[in-house]
């Protein structure tokens, strides 16, 4: 099979069907309770809200929340933003029965322990916008929670987007709650497919169940997932490399660098063979980032545009160079702008298989490569740079150096190919002493 | 309602997508995977013959056309994804690349043309990790018309992702439907009250009869147009934005300074940074204060801390850029720099923010990662923003790239930005990149001159 290397995750097929408690595991399960504000009992004076069954509801997740806290489950209490006038409602002209008032309900409030924090949104999904994506992911978290109002609008749109990033989704079935019944089960029939249902008693009785574990968030934890040493972080299970605009107008001496001394460009093109070598040898995913700026994708800065014609689509120069053929296991990914992570697929793929480490070579170390190991960083990502399969042409040497040095200050590690390669060779055994 | 007037504003064919989502064989065919998995695809074709009426006028009148194509080979399946299409199927991908269900339905035919896209997703959303905001944004898009398959499932997904962009939705009624015809129904409702207004196929062939001759050339000129038009914004679409001016990294007794850094160039930037905000308040430009702030929930490997084990001990990094040391002296680095509620955190005295003024809490380097920060500029009609702050080839750096790359023009005020005296070379090497690929780098004299040529925009 083409793709058969991406089947498994850490040797388990994506498949595998998760039990109950391996579901809602606690130390890697947050609790979103959304919304869950004072009007939703009194309604909204703007329509005949039915708040009939917010009640019932509000009683339930109070109990779900307790037994979060007592048994020291990250929860995240997601808010829409108190200005009635903010703009982003005002543009959509929908202001909508939710978004008014946003007291929470006495009792349902974060009472400033440290497994609790508010993320403020300014609409009804939370997952662009704020931090609540850098939340989850910074603290072991594999499993979200959904409870809150209302059922079609924001936890609708929070559990779809938490389960388009990647994590499992669960509805609190009975913790959410709407201004009508039909509305709640019109909802929850169009939830179905984003995750499954559980009431809450099931939860909180896994929960119960589950053996005493220190949570995702907790220091300890946290510090014991840092990978310290350079053989940990570029260990092959968890590392892709990904190599970056190795095309014709980026490597050869026609097209853009048709004046330009391009040695050490020349020079790099047979290490980064290499290292991409190696990297098949040790059965490493490998990424391949190719550019296009064409018409439908230009943008107010320079190189975006056009007219520049560079790696113009369908061009020779968008081409990839003769030295680096893609192996038809191997994924190609196109980019538009300087990092490979700007409005492209890159992370989806390296979130969906288990990467914890982003291994880069390509060109050109002070645009492109710069670019995607900050944009890797910020997503927490290890960074690794391949010094010597990086290169500018020879007049931009100094930004060259200047750059790997920012890198090294900023985001990554920047090691030459054969120390990679040497880190990959030493035996399984060893990993993580 | 919208009436046919307003429906003709809101779908004006050189602002406006149709965006024809998933009518693949998979989901259409007799032979496709849901049909033989047991979905009614009956509801289906009769849609596609509408739709493919829908581009023929929307290419009369020269409409942007995105072909959204689902693509779930393993690669692209998440755990979560993967197990709920294996329970509910027997297989989790589908729609696999080069198959007869990826290929569209006949009849969908994209053309090779500047204003058709195909564009392939992995989720259920298009937006979610593909090119579609940047194809909005690129060809000047503010409204989206949603037609395809099925109704609450790829539809709704990718229109409540488009609404929360702050994309104008409109949602054709007869160029939608379901397996299940009350799903189509009660998503329809659902979208008319909350996320935009639904038309007929037949609202909108009229909305766009008046274009219908439209020379079709027009849409490629209009890029070139926007692109000429980026040096002068008027004030309304100007931002400032002013990135950590906080303790631990412009005072003596901040955590950059009392490990060993001497940071005379960055305090020598703070009084032209205070002028520049000083004129920057006059003008009445939107104001944005950006401050790192951490804490225990948001640590993680790409947090902005001091680190003892990288080249530089002193200086900004993260346990990315940590060399190899133990596991417990490289977790000690977390929570040594602007730690959420010290002194070292706050904004340092004089440049407070004003009540109208934002303030963006972000946790990475960059002041776009996972903060608010795009969704507000792109809220008030910002277009272009002035950057000023610290340090030039940290934070600075990351801001302007990620600035760039989501199509602002940004302004980099040079003289108001530094690092370390000891990098001195580094930030003359990060300006030097950033002028040659993603800013403006001009002095903040010159910043101010500007405003004479954005008064007379504005004029």
């Amino acid at each position: 099979m083409r793709y058969a290397i991406y089947d498994t995750v850490a040797g388990i097929p994506k498949h595998k069907p998760l039990s109950l408690t391996e579901r809602v595991d606690p130390s890697s399960t947050a609790l979103l309770v959304i919304d869950a504000k004072a009007s939703v009992t009194t309604g909204s004076a703007e329509q005949d809200n039915d708040t009939s069954l917010m009640p019932t509801m509000l009683e339930r997740l109070r109990t779900l929340i307790a037994s979060a806290r007592a048994e020291n489950i990250l929860t995240i209490f997601v808010q829409s933003a108190h200005d009635p006038a903010t703009p982003v409602i005002a543009t959509s002209g929908r202001a909508g029965t939710e978004m008014a008032g946003v007291e929470l309900v006495p009792g349902l409030e974060p009472d400033g322990r440290p497994s609790e924090i508010v993320v403020t949104k300014l609409q009804y999904g939370a997952f662009w916008g704020t931090e609540i994506d850098l939340v989850l992911r910074s603290n072991g978290i594999k499993t979200v929670i959904c409870a809150g109002t209302v059922t079609e609008a924001s936890v609708n749109s929070n559990a779809r987007s938490a389960f388009f990033r990647g994590y499992f989704v669960v509805t609190a079935v009975d913790c959410c709650a709407s201004f009508s019944a039909l509305r709640h089960k019109r909802a929850l029939d169009a939830l179905r497919p984003f995750g499954v249902f559980v009431a809450s008693n099931e939860i909180i009785d896994a929960w119960g169940n589950a053996p005493l574990t220190p949570r995702g968030w907790e220091s300890e934890p946290k510090a014991s997932r840092v990978l310290a040493t350079l053989e940990e972080r570029v260990a092959v299970e968890h590392t892709a490399l990904v190599l970056i605009n190795l095309q014709n107008d980026f490597c050869s001496e026609v097209g853009p660098n048709e004046h330009r001394r391009t040695a050490m460009i020349r020079q790099s093109l047979p290490r980064i063979a290499s290292l991409l070598a190696w990297a098949r040898q040790a059965q490493a995913k490998v990424f391949h980032v190719r550019s296009e700026f064409g018409m439908q994708t230009g943008g107010p800065a320079m190189q975006y545009d056009p007219l520049n014609q560079v790696c113009r689509p369908g061009s020779r120069g968008a081409e990839f160079a003769e030295a680096i053929v893609p192996d038809p296991s191997e994924i190609i990914i196109t980019k538009h702008r300087d990092s490979a992570f700007a409005d492209t697929e890159l992370e989806l793929l390296l979130r969906s298989n288990g990467i914890r480490t982003v291994l880069l070579a390509g060109m050109t170390t002070n645009c492109a490569i710069e670019s995607t190991a900050r944009d890797a960083s910020a997503r927490d990502f290890y960074v690794v740079v391949a010094e010597d399969c990086v290169a500018t042409p020879d007049g931009d040497a100094d930004l060259h150096w200047c750059s790997l040095r920012s890198l090294r200050l900023c985001c990554a590690l920047v090691k030459p190919a054969q120390t990679i390669a040497a880190a990959w060779a030493i035996p399984q055994t060893r990993m993580g002493q | 309602m919208l009436n046919s007037q307003q429906l003709t504003e809101r779908v004006t064919p050189a602002s406006t997508a149709l965006v024809v989502v998933d009518l693949q064989n998979e989901f259409c065919d007799p032979n496709g995977l849901c049909a033989k998995s047991g979905d009614d695809i009956s509801a289906i074709g009769p849609i596609v013959k509408n739709v493919i009426r829908l581009i023929e006028q929307a290419r009369r009148a020269g409409v942007f056309i995105i072909y959204v194509q689902s693509s779930y080979d393993s690669p692209y399946l998440s755990a979560p994804l993967a197990e709920g299409r294996y329970s509910r199927r027997g297989a989790a991908g589908m729609c696999f690349e080069g198959s007869f269900g990826h290929q569209f339905v006949p009849g969908i035919s994209p053309a090779a043309a500047d204003n058709e896209a195909v564009l392939v997703k992995h989720r259920y959303s298009a937006f979610e990790g593909t090119r579609l905001d940047l194809l909005l944004r690129a060809n000047g898009i503010k409204t989206l018309v949603m037609t395809g398959a099925t109704t609450e499932m790829c539809v709704e997904s990718t229109l409540r992702d488009g609404f929360i962009r702050n994309y104008r939705i409109i949602l054709v009624a007869d160029c939608v439907a379901a397996f299940l015809p009350d799903r189509d129904v009660a998503s329809r409702e659902l979208v008319a009250r909350l996320f935009g207004d639904v038309v007929s196929l037949s609202d909108l062939v009229h909305a766009w009869s008046p274009f219908a001759s439209a020379d079709r050339s027009r849409s490629n000129q209009r890029l070139h147009e926007r692109l000429a038009a980026t040096d002068t914004y008027p004030p309304q679409q100007t931002a400032l934005l002013l990135v950590d001016i906080q303790n631990d990294f412009c005072h003596e007794g901040g955590a950059v300074a009392t490990n060993g850094a001497t940071i005379n160039a960055i305090k020598a930037a703070i009084p032209r940074i205070r002028a520049l905000l000083g004129w920057a308040r006059e003008r009445r430009l939107k104001v944005i204060h950006a401050k790192t702030e951490n804490n225990h929930l948001t640590w993680n490997v790409g947090a902005p801390c001091l680190s003892a084990s990288t080249s530089d001990g002193g200086s900004v990094s993260c346990i990315s850029a940590a060399e190899s040391s133990p596991r417990g002296e490289i977790a000690n680095d977390l929570g040594n720099l602007c730690n959420s509620g010290t002194w070292g955190a706050q904004l340092i005295d004089n440049l407070a923010p004003e009540p109208e003024e934002e303030l963006v809490i972000k946790r990475r380097h960059s002041a776009f990662t996972d903060t608010s920060l795009e969704l507000q500029l792109r809220t008030a009609g910002i277009r272009s923003v002035i950057i000023a702050g610290f340090m030039t080839h940290g934070a600075i750096d990351s801001t302007v790239r990620d600035a760039s790359s989501r199509d602002f023009r940004v302004t980099l005020a040079e003289d108001c930005v530094a690092a370390e005296d000891r990098h001195a070379d580094l930030h003359a090497a990060s300006l030097k990149s950033l002028r040659s690929h993603f800013a403006h780098v001009i002095p903040s004299s010159a910043v101010v001159g500007l405003s004479h040529s954005i008064d007379a925009a504005a004029r």
